[in-house]
């Protein structure tokens, strides 16, 4: 009995933490065969290049504030507080240098529109993903 | 001022004109910033060279308070058209165009922009006007002292990977003429100054590698100064040639911040050497800073110091919306040059900044 509900305290400690921390994804059109690391896509959302590595174009797409997955994303992925992000892009936006990704309210827009266009780029929940897209990375 | 005018004219018949078939995108920024000398009565601080804003001992919001909106006109295929219109307290919220220019993609990697945009001499020259994109007040004042911020001509940008990190190099070409210059006539000379600056020639290259960015720039110029007074006891300068060399160093871990520079410039008769370094700390929003700052300039032939300031700072910045942050922050300026522009001072200065 003891030990039943050891189990259950851990198994429901594994539930909380899965909750907490949701699995973000990075997804691309199916046909795309790039291989990218936190760097490289970090590089991308932050305008700094805008091509993948192969050359091809690269559209990267973001979700909006009211998003859970993006704070994920910025904090994880280029390792910035949405102000922090906010300020870099302002450095670029107002200089003519990039612009920044487009936002989506809705993930599944997102991925719907990454799905048909091989230069898109883009981050969903992971429990958002279906076969129309490409999984790269996961953080 | 007519100038302005035609310009801008000409730039909404542009916007007109694309309508219908560009995507037009709006963003902008705003700075209300207020502040007061501490130090006494009679005390002044000099917090914008350029455009001469400057606190006394009673409070006020004209000399840094700052408006701009950015109009991106997308015409698709690689082309677009940007303009930005910004309005100073300075200028009594007159608005001005700071950049107007056309943008062409010509692939991925290589874009070719032509029209009115800031002078990308140093690192902050470019969004110095947008408050939210630094941690301070303003750029230390020390450095960014230049009597032109904006040149008419053509920039050819390129951006590339480089080892595991990007790096993106400028070049530029064009001129600036400025006539009742606001630096030159109400500081340096007391009359009216026009400036020139031609053929400006200028490479800068930006290389970021994860937490690390570092950036090197040079620019070459000729100088024509004149006087509009037939009275005018000034010696007027003819082709002076100018040459600015531009580095910084900058860390940023999302906790740690270091941001530094150094700048020289010479010309036949002159010569200044300026740094600035900051510190800062951020946790929950919040960034404390400090930062000091010099500019150094001295006459060649003489040998002779001439114009010679410090500042040091201690602000926070306290980021309480996702777009718009809350700063304040302390200068102590020391005047130690025998060309005095403004003495000794202290102030206080606090604002919003914010960004759509």
């Amino acid at each position: 009995m003891k030990q039943f509900k050891r189990y259950i305290f851990i198994l429901s400690l594994m539930f909380i933490g899965m909750n907490a921390c949701a699995e973000i994804a990075i997804i691309v059109h199916l046909q795309n065969t790039v291989k990218l690391n936190k760097t490289d896509i970090s590089q991308l959302f932050l305008g700094q290049v805008s091509s993948f590595p192969n050359g091809a174009i690269a559209i990267p797409v973001a979700l909006s504030r009211d998003n859970n997955s993006r704070e994920i994303f910025n904090e994880t992925v280029l390792n910035k507080t949405e102000n922090q992000y906010k300020a870099f892009w302002s450095r670029l936006v107002f200089t003519g240098k990039a612009s920044p990704p487009s936002e989506f309210k809705d993930s599944s827009q997102l991925r719907d529109l990454v799905s048909k266009n091989p230069a898109f780029i883009g981050y969903i929940d992971s429990r958002r993903i279906n076969d129309t897209v490409k999984v790269i990375a996961t953080f | 001022m007519l100038k302005m005018k035609l310009w801008s004219l000409s730039v909404i018949g542009l916007m007109c004109s694309l309508l219908s078939h560009a995507d037009i995108q709006f963003s902008g920024f705003a700075s209300v910033v207020g502040g007061q000398t501490t130090s006494g009565k009679g005390d002044a601080f000099l917090a914008d060279y350029s455009l001469v804003g400057l606190y006394d001992d009673d409070l006020s919001f004209q000399p840094e308070t700052t408006m701009g909106l950015q109009v991106i006109a997308d015409l698709d295929l690689g082309l677009s058209f940007t303009s930005q219109w910004v309005s100073r307290g300075l200028n009594n919220f007159e608005s001005e165009i700071s950049y107007a220019y056309l943008s062409y993609k010509l692939s991925p990697e290589l874009t070719l922009q032509a029209g009115r945009k800031r002078l990308p001499l140093q690192y902050y020259s470019e969004f110095f006007d947008v408050g939210f994109a630094y941690p301070w007040i303003r750029p230390p004042a020390d450095l960014y002292t230049w009597q032109i911020l904006n040149y008419n001509g053509i920039s050819l940008d390129h951006k590339t990977r480089l080892g595991k990190g990007t790096i993106g190099t400028s070049l530029y070409i064009g001129r600036e003429d400025s006539t009742n210059n606001r630096l030159m006539s109400t500081l340096f000379f007391n009359e009216e100054t026009n400036e020139t600056w031609k053929n400006i020639i200028g490479i800068r290259s930006d290389y970021s590698l994860g937490y690390f960015q570092a950036l090197i720039s040079y620019t070459n110029f000729k100088l024509d100064r004149s006087f509009t007074s037939p009275d005018s006891t000034e010696e007027p300068v003819s082709n002076s040639n100018v040459d600015f060399f531009a580095t910084s160093f900058n860390f940023d871990n999302g906790q740690y911040l270091f941001l530094s520079e150094i700048n020289h410039w010479a010309s036949s008769r002159f010569a200044a050497t300026n740094w600035l370094l900051s510190l800062g700390y951020q946790v929950n929003n919040f960034t404390p800073y400090m930062a000091f700052s010099e500019f150094s300039q001295e006459e060649k032939i003489a040998n002779e110091d001439l114009e010679e300031h410090t500042t040091s700072s201690l602000g926070l910045r306290w980021d309480f919306h996702p777009q718009a942050a809350f700063k304040v922050q302390f200068d102590d300026i020391q005047d130690k040059g025998s060309l005095e522009l403004v003495g000794d001072a202290q102030a206080i200065t606090f604002g919003i900044d914010l960004v759509f």
